[in-house]
């Protein structure tokens, strides 16, 4: 049986799905078995799954978040532009 | 030759300055080196115009040649940031974990319903502004990990981090950001 030490180091550094056979069915009886890990394990696929959604909303460029290019930035690149051209 | 016909990079930064400003600062938390690697993105695509031969809209042209930026930005200031050997302990200590590696106790459950709140579109602008929060080796780390997929191995070789601590920076980067979430999202 593995620790759940190893199954938080695991689950932290890899995702889990792309673990080898050898090293996701131990998990996966570990997790199924340990409350505290099982528990663990479900807010680690919460945020991946938050990250991946995240991407997908990036992708499509429907994020209006606060910050944006200043009007500084935005002359300055201009300009380099122009000069480069 | 410059290819023009298929974009006038004249427009590129009214356009799309702000959509790689976005993408740029999410990943190097650090608004000049976000800028400066915008700028470099547009003057990097003026050189390859010549190569572009509009199968992808520009902006995701662009956005590709932004990409590598980051990386080069990551990589050069994971060189001037020294690792805190004892970062790793400290968060090990914090896991609590008793002996043989048994957890003390249950990881503090979440304040609010993921689920649902994957669903509503403001939550996507907290979510970006907790990620820009994340500093240093964890920002770095948890860019290149979950937001550019690198394996472990590669990230471990460009911020010169040892496997062993990866992972405790990894966890800490998750715990950071799920506080972030949990004290800045309120459900409609």
């Amino acid at each position: 049986m593995i620790a759940c030490k190893q199954v938080a180091k695991a689950l932290a550094e890899h995702r889990y799905y792309e673990l080898p056979w050898w090293r996701r069915i131990p998990m996966f009886i570990h997790i199924r078995l340990c409350a505290m890990c099982g528990e663990y394990h479900q807010q680690v696929i919460d945020m991946q799954r938050g990250v991946k959604c995240y991407l997908e909303h990036e992708d499509t460029g429907d994020i209006e978040p606060a910050c944006r290019l200043s009007d500084d930035a935005k002359k300055r690149i201009e300009a380099a532009l122009k000069e480069q051209q | 030759m410059k290819n023009t016909s298929l974009t006038n990079p004249e427009t590129w930064v009214s356009e799309h300055g702000d959509y790689l400003f976005q993408f740029a600062f999410v990943r190097l938390r650090n608004r000049a080196a976000a800028e400066d690697a915008v700028q470099e993105t547009f003057l990097a695509g003026i050189k390859a115009l010549g190569r572009y031969n509009g199968k992808t809209p520009v902006r995701y042209w662009l956005r590709g040649i932004l990409r590598h930026k980051v990386v080069d930005y990551i990589r050069k200031a994971s060189r001037e940031v020294a690792v805190d050997e004892t970062e790793g302990k400290e968060i090990l200590d914090s896991l609590r974990f008793k002996a043989f590696g048994i957890p003390a106790q249950h990881p503090p459950e979440w304040k609010f319903d993921p689920k649902f709140a994957y669903e509503q579109k403001e939550f996507w602008e907290v979510f970006y502004s907790c990620m820009s929060k994340l500093k240093d080796t964890m920002g770095q780390a948890f860019t290149l990990r979950e937001l550019e997929g690198w394996s472990t191995d590669e990230i471990c070789k460009e911020l010169n981090l040892k496997p062993n601590n990866l992972w405790v920076v990894l966890h800490r980067a998750r715990t950071q950001l799920k506080s972030c979430l949990e004290a800045n999202w309120t459900a409609p």
